[in-house]
């Protein structure tokens, strides 16, 4: 059981303020759903989380200890991100790429069969076994979209920090990795956090939302509550209607508030 | 390590071989062996020894560093078209050694050190310029601004030289030349380019996960300030100091990446040790070509890789033009 | 670095020679010297026997640059790397300062004797080079005779005591002038010509700005350019713009390669300057 916290967060890009005063605190073993506009701050806040961004005031704490005293490869064993941008600089075999997400894990001594087992196993996570032998600069944005969340798997990490990572996706896939990512939380333990567009998915997947609006959290709790009509129309400034039914919550977007 | 590399590693050091087998061989003076062999006191062994064997690993050395440092760098940068002579290092390096021409009288040692101390001057103006967690662009205009600065003071220093003669000296120099290079020039260079060999090989995790961007690289907790600093001084120590002794020979440390890129894949870490010996071969080959083209005037081996270089570089440009056209 | 070359080779030379008196019999002396400078190659096949001459320099054989290249077809030619100098086997080898470092080591390495030189910048270093050469070669009366020559050659160009001193700008190759503290320079004073380079500020051997000279024009423009031999044609020499200078300026040719050197090859460059101070005084005494 891990803890990873926000106390007090503030965060810029360069000198302009995109999220102010943060608290909030995650759990290993649930699906926290991010949402909010765009340019509300999600992913600064996910990089926040990861590490990889200084704040410009409060901690980032991982089980209780400052994020940032810890040494880069130490934190990347434990926390694992996997960004928006799907950047991949070389025409690698796929499961070479994969292979990358290892390289917290692996020493001088390259990768081993233990390693080469896990890579087949993010592989199959993702959905992306039949792209094993393909090379990753022909493949489709999907197929790309699906490699990435296998190069996030494989790194193991006990924390799985996602942004956008159904993007992309076509239905099929988007439910595989939504079942994998439930998975990793709820049968595997981890903390999954990721930033989603849609908010029917995300009231399906999510243990926990949080809406950021403003720089600010406007909403955090079960999705019943932070995916309530008011929350919504406040950080996106449409009309919702949430319903349940027999496959789960679905949020439906009526119009323009 | 896969196996298609270590077909490749070992087919290069075969090849590696057999060129230094033929650069002992070869030149202006027959050197019989079976017959030198009897008599160990015979003057051509000074020939084998202080002239064509601290050439020949002179000319090993310099391609390692030259090829290693190439692949780091194409790695670093994510770009198939950087080269140890982008960073600027041996601008720097060669405006060091220009500066000795007002030295009167300096001993022979002056011209390489200075040489080196350009190279890690250079270096060191670099990180200052890029420094702080800035972009890859940054890094690379960085790189630009040093060539430009070290080149219009090379071109400063030609042109206030105190005589012309002096200038032809420089020049020459400039272009690049194996050409009497013994023992001593050798030892020192050394300890220097298989220093730099050593960091640069340290990168090869950083350069893997780089694929995958900046963000991506750093999420995989590389330091990347860290890999800047070591790539920089690597580059510095493997190239400036061949710069140092032997002039400006440039292309090895493009063209070789390029030439093992299909042979072993484009992952950066796998291309480094491959490099460091194409990269030798392809130096020491192109040394043993300029002696052997009959003239005499030597065919200085900065101008014959150019030769290389040039076209090379050009079908490169045409290539990528076509791929993303 | 030189002057200690000098000593240790002539040492040895000495102990040659010694050796070869005391044997009663050879001729003493290197017997195979390579030069690796055409300025040494022009002043060593005055001094040396021929077949004490191993190799000369490539460049001798340039008839644009070279003031032997004819000789130096029929003398054998060396390389400027260590290995093709080895190949001639020399027991003495003649280096400027400008011969690559890294050949000179070489050579010292291997064993080869490499007396070094520098580029005379007055007469006196000039005979003082031609002596040292003899000694070098053992063959110090060559090398007296050598100098003798060349002083007399001077003696005979010299000016009438109490004439004028006509001022002349030499202008070579890219637009350089030899300025003051050159040989070129020694040699137009003691020739009874004031240097013109001098006045425009250049010391040693300097570019001379085409607007300083139209602005201040000399009396006697010397253009030595290689008359287009190696076949490029050099503007700075012969610029358009020097057209505007025909009405007071004297022009004269001179061959560049009688400038490059001392040693023999002043008995020439003397007559020709004479003969041009001849010119100057003719159109004004």
């Amino acid at each position: 059981m891990s803890r990873l916290e926000a106390r007090g967060l503030t965060l810029t890009r360069g000198s302009r303020p995109v999220v102010r005063d943060i608290d909030v605190t995650l759990r290993t073993g649930e699906v926290t759903v991010l949402l909010g506009p765009n340019g509300a701050g999600k992913s600064t806040l996910l990089e926040a989380l990861c590490g990889l961004l200084r704040p410009a005031s409060g901690q980032v704490l991982l089980d209780g200890g400052d994020l940032a005293a810890l040494a880069p490869a130490a934190r990347a064993r434990r926390i694992g991100l996997l960004p928006q941008t799907h950047e991949i600089a070389w025409p690698l075999e796929v499961r070479i790429l994969v292979g990358l997400g290892r390289i917290p894990h692996v020493g001088a001594r390259g990768l081993s069969s233990e390693d080469a087992r896990i890579i087949d196993a993010a592989l199959a996570g993702a959905g992306a076994a039949d792209l094993a032998g393909r090379d990753a600069s022909t493949l489709s944005g999907g197929e790309r979209a699906r490699v990435m969340i296998a190069r996030a798997l494989a790194g193991e990490p006990e924390w799985l920090l996602a942004d956008e990572p159904l993007a992309g996706l076509d239905p099929g896939y988007q439910i595989d990795a939504a079942t994998t990512l439930s998975g990793l939380a709820r049968e595997s333990g981890k903390g999954v956090v990721l930033t989603l567009h849609d908010l029917t998915l995300a009231a399906r997947l999510a243990d926990r939302v949080l809406v950021l609006g403003d720089g600010t959290l406007v909403a955090d709790g079960a999705p019943e509550t932070a995916l309530a009509p008011d929350v919504l129309a406040r950080a996106f400034g449409v009309r919702t209607a949430l319903r349940r039914g027999p496959e789960g919550l679905s949020v439906d977007v009526l119009g323009r508030a | 390590m896969s196996r298609r590399r270590l077909v490749v590693l070992f087919l290069l050091a075969l090849l590696l071989t057999a060129l230094v087998a033929a650069s002992l061989m070869t030149g202006r003076i027959p050197l019989p062996l079976a017959e030198m062999a009897t008599d160990p006191s015979d003057p051509r062994w000074a020939v084998l020894v202080q002239l064509r064997l601290p050439r020949t690993l002179l000319a090993v050395l310099i391609g390692a560093g030259l090829g290693l440092s190439g692949a780091a760098l194409q790695g670093f940068t994510r770009n198939p078209l950087a080269d140890p002579g982008v960073l600027g290092v041996s601008s720097a390096a060669a405006l060091g050694a220009v500066l000795t021409l007002w030295i009167p009288a300096a001993a022979g040692w002056v011209q390489p050190a200075a040489a080196m101390a350009g190279a890690l001057a250079g270096t060191g103006l670099l990180l200052a310029l890029a420094a702080g967690g800035s972009s890859m662009t940054v890094f690379l205009l960085a790189g630009v601004v040093l060539n430009t600065i070290a080149g219009a003071g090379v071109a400063l220093a030609l042109s206030l030289a105190p005589t012309p003669w002096a200038v032809n000296g420089i020049i020459d120099w400039l272009m690049g030349s194996l050409v009497d290079r013994g023992l001593p020039e050798t030892l020192f260079a050394a300890p220097f380019i298989l220093a730099g060999l050593l960091l640069l090989s340290s990168t090869g995790r950083a350069l893997d996960a780089l694929t995958l961007g900046e963000t991506g690289a750093r999420s995989l907790g590389v330091d990347l300030d860290r890999t800047r600093v070591v790539l920089a001084a690597g580059t510095a120590l493997a190239v400036g100091a061949g710069v140092a002794v032997a002039g400006v020979i440039g292309f090895a440390g493009l063209v070789t990446p390029h030439l093992l890129r299909p042979l072993i894949g484009a992952r950066p870490g796998g291309l480094l040790w491959p490099s460091a010996l194409g990269g030798a071969v392809l130096v020491l080959a192109g040394d043993l070509a300029v002696r052997l083209i009959p003239s005499e005037a030597e065919v200085r081996l900065g101008v014959a890789m150019a030769c290389l270089g040039g076209p090379f570089f050009l079908g490169l440009l045409l290539m990528l033009r076509r791929r993303l056209g | 670095m030189a002057a200690g070359f000098h000593r240790t080779v002539s040492r040895r030379v000495a102990a040659g020679g010694l050796a070869a008196v005391g044997l009663g019999a050879a001729p003493v002396g290197p017997h195979r010297i390579v030069s690796l400078n055409p300025c040494l190659d022009a002043q060593l096949v005055h001094i040396a026997d021929r077949r004490q001459i191993a190799g000369l320099s490539r460049l001798s054989r340039d008839p644009a640059t070279s003031t032997l290249a004819d000789l130096a077809a029929t003398l054998p030619s060396v390389g400027d790397t260590a290995e093709a100098v080895i190949l001639k086997r020399p027991d003495l080898v003649l280096a400027s300062a400008h011969t690559s470092a890294a050949t000179r080591q070489a050579l010292e390495r291997l064993g080869v004797p490499v007396a070094v030189f520098e580029t005379p910048a007055s007469l006196a270093a000039s005979l003082d080079q031609v002596r040292r050469i003899a000694s070098l070669a053992h063959r110090p009366e060559r090398g007296e005779a050598l100098a003798a020559r060349i002083r007399a050659a001077l003696e005979t160009a010299a000016p009438q005591p109490g004439s004028r001193r006509p001022e002349v700008l030499i202008r070579m190759s890219g637009g350089i002038s030899p300025g003051a503290g050159t040989l070129t320079d020694d040699l137009l004073s003691r020739l009874g010509l004031s240097n013109a380079a001098g006045r425009l500020g250049v010391r040693g051997w300097g570019l001379v700005r085409l607007e300083a000279l139209l602005a201040a024009p000399p009396e006697v423009l010397v253009l030595a350019d290689d008359g287009g031999r190696s076949g490029r044609a050099d503007q700075t020499v012969r610029h358009p713009a020097l057209v505007a200078l025909d009405a007071r300026v004297l022009k004269r040719d001179l061959p560049e390669r009688l400038l490059f050197c001392g040693g023999p090859v002043l008995i020439e460059a003397a007559a020709e300057l004479a003969r041009i101070r001849g010119s100057a005084l003719g159109v004004r005494p």
